[in-house]
């Protein structure tokens, strides 16, 4: 059976390798190694904190070699002076971002992004510096309580704006947020048990929860800031808030919800008792669970896992009160995360899913360690041709990621649409931008399609990366070259025959091993790499587009 | 198969919405052509889904029901008198079946007076599903709001095809056959109405690519495939992944060379991302005949 019981021992070299790559962007052979003497305990416990930002803000420079400006922090008021355009000053704030990520060593930007996809909102419901905000009430949230984070949610001045209770009033209810806290937020949508009853919820129970949504609205970001989260965000206005009494349906067991005061605080108490409403359901646990095991573990959920996994692991959630860290603790040091709970080789979490091109991008930046240029010094390069032109512009949106505008209220297609789930992520449309993205790091273009020639910012230097790193400990032998690259890029070793191909096929062009260790001495000791690059770009191609590269 | 045998495998000949024919479809002159039309081959159905909210009642003004419309619409009603009137559909037809056009929609009205354009209105199912993301899965894989119909797993289009051409399972395509069934064009989130329960990868999606250039970039990217895939689920998604790759290797050579062979009749397509669209589609189609 699937089992939440604890991996116990060391976790050794696969095993590490897959928590890391599952549990954070930063994929690193150094913490790969470290964590494989850990236990899968004290791996989690390192991976799970909130490691400092980098910069706690994007800096912006309006013209190249400027001297940067922040403009987000500390709030300034609605009408003061921006440093530049809003459309440009939000894609600095997508690409601080991203760069964070990049370099958390932990688990909480992949996390704020599991939060992300299903709690959306676009850069462009509102500023950059109120997406800046949602973007740290994320991280506020990530390993905190998630009953709180839908909570503070509701607030979040983008979230207002993006599904529409910045429209709803008492006397003009707008019932979109309700409907997608139900159905995206919370408890989940289930079959259709009758006209208007989803079996979770009712349409009614919409209807009531809108009129409880009713007056939260925008505030200056000067003017208000959330007393728990300390950001700002919307709040409650008595006026335009219908503080008559609730009554849901069946489903809710006839709950009701009047306002213990027709003021502000009341309208937060009226709040919370929707939530805990909701939360008192156990779908509501078990909905999250789901989207805990699709986005960590696997795309299918089985009746197995649904019994053995989701039942449990929302006990745990309710019995810790929605606490987030527990939850991911015990899923993800869990046998069956680890495909120690059987003996079914065939019933596996390692390597069955499909990286989304989020994951494809900065596991790979990281893993070779492929130079970023500054913030400061470099700024035009570092947000605008590095991370909107080349890693967003160009790798992700072609490979079907519009990051942070997907396609839908409920998020990026390769995360609910059934029945392909992440299969979306790689099809006959995504596949160029994909298998092109080793080519543009060696190239340092944009290297194919229209703008080929275009800057990507960056270029990756695959020899002197071999030769300083140590990530490959002797790079002479062509044998360990390939045997220690395949061993941390690819989720399984390759048999003997893909191994070979590797090897024999494309890296020595079916030369004598001997040849590669006289080229790369011979560059170690000249400098000149005009030799050992063909060969290397061959291998960097073959390993980044292959389809073992493409899973996780 | 006769190709317009596909109307009838995708139910659009005998309409019935609540038990309602669906009006005006019966009476207009593209119907009269469809039901006497006996031998049509070489024939492409594009569909056109537009992606968003939509004001229906809007688009096509009930005329015969103006009052009720007027009453649900006060403020933002297309007016039926003065400059800003909507266009009235056809006249010729019976009251029951009188519509106005949104008075932006003159082209739309040129095309019905040459019989090019028919228009079903308020397609759907009892028991509305008011989701929007299921109501659209609903629309793609063809079910409706019963319990037998609510969860099917594939679309409709995957099996109108499967049905049509069963000896077409995908790369290595049968000798005769040189295209994708379908391609999808407008972004790169394959469609549901497209996926079948055994995927086959017999649709494309040419999203973002260059017909012209696309078979010689193809010839870039891509390694030898696995010869031994393991016997488990991450084995499932490397052939799933080879499947792909197969797929788009093969395909790119004919979508290239129709594309090469083929040319645009039109040239003064307006610059919008529709249009271009339908811009490439009409270029394929006119380089496949010719090949």
């Amino acid at each position: 059976m699937a089992s939440l019981n604890p991996l116990q021992g060391a976790l050794g070299q696969r095993r590490a390798a897959h928590l890391l790559r599952r549990a954070s962007f930063r994929y690193t052979r150094a913490k790969v190694d470290e964590m494989a003497g850990q236990t899968a305990a004290e791996a989690l416990a390192s991976l799970l904190v909130l490691n400092p930002l980098q910069l706690d803000q994007p800096v912006y420079a309006d013209t190249p070699g400027a001297t940067p400006a922040t403009w987000i922090n500390p709030p300034q008021p609605a009408d003061a002076d921006l440093p530049g355009d809003e459309n440009v000053l939000s894609e600095y704030v997508k690409a601080w971002w991203v760069n964070e990520a990049l370099h958390d060593p932990g688990a909480a930007h992949r996390l704020s992004f599991f939060f992300h996809q299903f709690l959306a909102v676009t850069p462009d419901a509102g500023s950059s510096m109120e997406f800046y905000d949602y973007l740290m009430l994320l991280r506020w949230g990530c390993l905190g309580n998630f009953k709180q984070l839908v909570t503070k949610m509701v607030l979040d001045n983008c979230m207002l704006e993006y599904i529409d209770n910045d429209q709803n009033y008492v006397n003009n209810p707008n019932e979109n947020y309700a409907r997608e806290f139900f159905e995206l937020h919370t408890i989940g949508r289930g079959d259709a048990a009758g006209p208007g009853d989803y079996t979770n919820y009712t349409e009614d129970d919409i209807v009531q929860a809108a009129r409880v949504l009713t007056g939260f609205n925008h505030a200056d970001r000067d003017e208000y800031q959330d007393p728990d989260t300390m950001l700002p965000a919307g709040r409650g206005y008595p006026q335009s808030h219908d503080f008559g009494g609730k009554t849901f349906s069946a489903r809710f067991g006839g709950a009701t919800i009047t306002p213990p005061s027709n003021d502000e605080p009341g309208m937060y108490a009226e709040l919370n008792a929707l939530v805990d409403m909701v939360f008192a359901r156990e779908e509501t646990a078990r909905n999250f669970c789901r989207r805990l095991y699709r986005f960590f573990i696997k795309r299918i959920i089985d009746a197995e896992a649904e019994t053995d996994i989701i039942g449990p692991l929302a006990q745990t959630f309710i019995a810790n009160n929605f606490e987030i860290k527990p939850v991911v603790e015990q899923l993800l040091q869990s046998e069956h995360f680890f495909d120690a709970d059987d003996t079914d080789s065939a019933d596996e979490a390692i390597g069955a899913l499909i990286k989304s091109p989020l994951d494809l991008s900065l596991q790979t930046l990281s893993f070779f360690d492929v130079p970023i240029p500054d913030p400061a010094g470099s700024n035009h390069e570092h947000y605008r041709t590095f991370y909107n032109g080349g890693i967003m512009g160009r790798l992700m949106d072609w490979s079907g990621m519009f990051l942070f505008y997907p396609p839908d209220v409920a998020g990026y297609p390769g995360y609910y649409q059934e029945p392909d789930l992440n299969r979306q992520f790689f099809n006959s449309a995504t596949i160029i931008a994909r298998y092109k993205w080793p080519e543009m790091l060696l190239t340092g273009t944009h290297a194919w399609g229209p703008g080929a020639d275009t800057e990507l910012g960056t270029k990756f230097d695959f020899a002197a990366w071999l030769k300083d790193s140590g990530v490959v400990s002797d790079p002479s032998d062509s044998y360990v070259v390939v045997q220690e690259l395949t061993r941390y890029l690819f989720p399984e070793e390759p048999d003997a025959e893909r191994f070979d191909y590797f090897l024999t096929a494309i890296f020595l062009n079916n030369l004598p091993a001997a040849d590669w260790t006289y080229e790369w001495q011979n560059y170690v000791s000249t400098g000149n790499d005009s030799e050992v690059s063909i060969a290397l770009g061959r291998l960097f191609n073959a390993l980044l587009y292959a389809p073992e590269y493409q899973v996780f | 198969m006769k190709r317009r045998n596909f109307l009838k495998i995708a139910g659009l000949t005998s309409f019935a919405v609540n038990g309602h024919a669906v009006r005006p479809f019966a009476n207009t002159k593209i119907a009269r052509i469809l039901a006497d039309c006996e031998e049509v081959e070489d024939r492409v159905l594009v569909l056109i889904q537009l992606h968003g909210g939509n004001d229906g009642l809007n688009t096509v003004i009930p005329i015969n029901q103006y009052d009720a419309y007027a009453d649900l619409r006060p403020v933002i009603k297309i007016p039926d008198k003065g400059p800003a009137q909507f266009i009235k559909l056809d006249n010729t037809l019976p009251s029951a079946d009188q519509v106005g056009l949104h008075p932006v929609m003159t082209g739309f009205k040129t095309l019905y007076d040459k019989g090019w354009l028919n228009i079903v209105q308020a397609v759907g199912y009892e028991n509305l599903n008011q989701s929007h993301f299921k109501s659209t899965d609903i629309i793609l894989s063809g079910g409706d709001g019963t319990q037998e119909n609510f969860n099917i797993k594939s679309g409709w289009m995957g099996r109108a095809l499967n049905a049509m051409y069963p000896q077409v399972k995908g790369v290595p395509l049968p000798p005769d056959f040189l295209y994708p069934l379908g391609i999808q064009i407008g972004d790169p989130y394959p469609s549901l109405g497209f996926h079948t329960e055994t995927e086959h990868q017999n649709s494309i999606n040419l999203y973002g690519q260059d017909p012209d250039g696309f078979y010689s970039l193809v010839q870039t990217i891509g390694g030898a495939p696995l010869a031994n895939v393991p016997d488990s689920e991450y084995g499932d998604e490397l052939a799933y992944i080879m499947g792909i790759e197969r797929a788009v290797d093969q395909y790119s050579v004919y979508i290239t060379q129709a594309f090469n062979a083929g040319s645009n009749a039109l040239t003064n397509y307006p610059d919008t991302g529709l249009a271009d669209q339908l811009k490439t589609i009409a270029r394929l189609f006119s380089g496949e005949r010719r090949m």
